[in-house]
């Protein structure tokens, strides 16, 4: 080759190089001091400052095919979003994000982005993902804090009338879809106030409840009716809402709020509680705000919790806040298997909670008052592979312990209510007590008229996916509202 | 009960699978919901296999069952005792049907312990094993269950 046609060449390629990206490392987050945040019912994390969120948001490569957007089960437009972010246009980046996700503020707060779109971003291949949660947080934050939510112009009323139970994520979903078709939307909420688990079961420390109130307060806004105290099962059933109060089609969203007890000996002592119990006392009822409010829960000074997941970290955190010198989690596998979000297991740790892992209790010992005193426990191991290849744990010979204990936490799992399933006939239940659907996109039961979505169909799980499920539900319920069109095993109706 | 010959301990064995059938059959009929009412069908069912194979038994059998270690979870072993009260939920169901086959995996343990013979002693081994199967098949479908929801 000429030296003419070499140096050209050369040349050209210079030209086609792209400047080589600088790495810039993941954002941490702000959060309050371990010590300081185990005493006080503030929020742990503190949230990107506009500096921090547009550094962050330069770390999106915005790929061609953003794999990130399969990974969340509303499909908001990450990439997308997270442009505006780095534009600075921070309004804009929450409008498009509201698009496809009602609540951006919660679920910015206690999705598991690390299991969905954070998952599948492709910097996680060398680097740290992008914090998609995080950001999303970020400019749910900045509207609250700086936008005039506008109320979005309501087409003609269609006269249609849906009835909503239950006003947790999946239901306050439904009802904010809906509610923008031009339908009259009614929410009818068993508690005194609306949000399920957002208010009853996830402590403030995890998720502000002023949060919660103004997503809420948009939707009464827009016009859906929220009907509180009214239990669906007690005060009307499904069949009088469709064939006597005239609602054309009913969400039930009414969750798994029932918990289960572990069946030892010593569960019926003073002091112990379900988690459900526990965490309502203090979410919904502020146990932690006596005398400003007059629910309150006794001071225990060293809590057992027996469970691994989410809730059983918020019941140890909530202890420890409460009081608690002593404050354990209990758990019978090892801490690779807790189902806990990793982010709160560490939370737990950095604030003093102790892990017992490979441990179960098997009696809660008590005086003759009534009241807990210790937790008879045994050692687990691990045993042979069962025929799938699962070790799974077994007790160990000989190797039984009492921790001294005045209070027992339950936060082994919980399943649905009976009350809906006992008092509508029709509708089919699997045999754990949850509603059968056709499947997760329709969310079509076997009542005529009738969906179903979130915990109360897939049992405990997480706020987004009842959103997600939310979300179908409401494309679903329009649909059968414009068409009259239902389903049967032998074809529609 | 006469347990002085083989054909006693297989009459014993075989009048409890019975009563055990007879047991899951009636909680079937109590039940509002079909898969409380399946739940127990389900189990009737198991429980007749169990019968039809414990009929088969002759001291021959003996000579040619596979004596193997069946993994024991234990799961049971620590709650209390339950009893059938209608419209029980799934996993209480579950408890019941795991604490009968424990108490009947005790019994037959206790007969190893207690027998004269070795005949008798395989035979009640072999009864011990069979309900044994039993228990780790209902606290794996338990243990499952509980792992997905932090237990």
């Amino acid at each position: 080759m000429s030296e003419a046609k070499e140096t050209k060449g050369a040349a050209q390629t210079k030209a086609k190089a792209k400047p080589k990206r600088p790495k810039i490392p993941r954002q941490p987050m702000p959060e309050q001091d371990a010590h300081k945040r185990a005493k006080n019912f503030e929020s742990v994390t503190l949230g990107y400052s506009e500096e921090q969120a547009v550094t962050e948001a330069t770390r999106c490569i915005q790929c061609k095919k953003p794999f990130c957007i399969g990974g969340c089960p509303v499909s908001i437009d990450i990439p997308g979003f997270i442009q505006l972010v780095k534009d600075k246009e921070f309004l804009k980046a929450a409008q498009l994000v509201k698009e496809t996700n009602l609540l951006p503020a919660v679920c910015g707060r206690v999705c598991p982005q690390e299991d969905q779109c954070e998952k599948l971003c492709v910097l996680s291949k060398k680097q740290d993902p992008v914090a998609i949660g995080r950001l999303e947080r970020f400019v749910a934050d900045y509207e609250a804090a700086h936008g005039e939510v506008p109320l979005p112009e309501l087409p003609p009323k269609t006269g249609k009338k849906v009835a909503v139970i239950g006003a947790g994520p999946g239901g306050l979903t439904v009802a904010g879809d809906l509610i923008k078709e031009g339908h009259d939307v009614t929410i009818f909420e068993a508690l005194h106030k609306a949000g399920g688990v957002l208010v009853y079961g996830i402590p403030e420390f995890r998720l502000p409840k002023a949060i919660v109130d103004r997503e809420v307060d948009y939707l009464t806004r827009l016009g859906v009716e929220l009907k509180l105290n009214y239990v669906i099962g007690k005060i009307r059933t499904i069949d009088q809402l469709m064939k006597e109060d005239g609602y054309d089609a009913v969400f039930i969203g009414s969750g798994a709020g029932l918990p289960w007890f572990m069946d030892i000996p010593g569960e019926n002592l003073n002091g112990v509680f379900s988690a459900n119990e526990y965490l309502t006392r203090n979410n919904l009822m502020k146990s932690f705000d006596f005398p400003n409010y007059d629910t309150p829960i006794k001071r225990f000074k060293n809590v057992a919790v027996i469970g691994g997941g989410n809730v059983a970290m918020d019941s140890v955190r909530t202890a420890l806040r409460l009081g608690a010198d002593n404050a354990y989690i209990l758990y019978r596998r090892g801490r690779a298997e807790m189902p806990a979000r990793k982010e709160e297991i560490d939370h737990a740790e950095h604030e003093g909670v102790q892990f017992k892992n490979l441990a179960a209790p098997v009696r809660i010992l008590g005086n003759e008052d009534g009241w807990v005193t210790g937790l008879e426990c045994l050692e687990m191991e691990l045993g042979e592979p069962d025929s799938s290849g699962r070790r799974r744990p077994v007790p160990k010979k000989g190797s039984e312990f009492v921790l001294p204990m005045d209070a027992v936490i339950v936060a082994i799992g919980t399943s649905a209510n009976p009350l809906i399933g006992q008092t509508t006939p029709d509708l089919k239940l699997n045999k754990w007590g949850y509603v059968e659907v056709e499947n997760e996109e329709t969310c079509r039961t076997s009542k005529k008229g009738v969906f179903a979505g979130g915990d109360i169909v897939t049992g405990a799980a997480t706020v987004i996916l009842a959103m997600g499920a939310g979300r179908n539900a409401a494309k679903q319920i329009q649909e059968y509202l414009e068409t009259g069109s239902w389903w049967t095993p032998n074809g529609n109706a | 009960m006469s347990f002085a010959t083989f054909q006693d301990i297989v009459k014993y064995a075989v009048e409890k699978e019975t009563e055990a059938v007879q047991f899951y059959t009636e909680a079937s009929g109590h039940e509002q919901y079909a898969a409380a009412r399946e739940t127990f069908l389900a189990f009737a069912e198991e429980e007749k296999k169990h019968k039809a194979l414990f009929e088969k038994f002759d001291p021959a059998a003996i000579a040619n069952y596979q004596f193997t270690n069946i993994a024991d979870l234990k799961r049971s072993d620590y709650m209390v005792e339950a009893k059938y009260k209608p419209g029980m939920a799934y996993p209480d169901i579950l408890r019941l049907a795991m604490k009968r086959e424990e108490n009947a995996k005790k019994f037959y343990d206790d007969c190893v312990r207690l027998a004269a013979k070795e005949e008798q002693k395989k035979l009640f081994q072999m009864l011990s094993q069979e309900e044994a199967k039993h228990k780790l098949a209902l606290e794996t479908l338990y243990d499952d269950e509980m792992a997905k929801s932090g237990d």
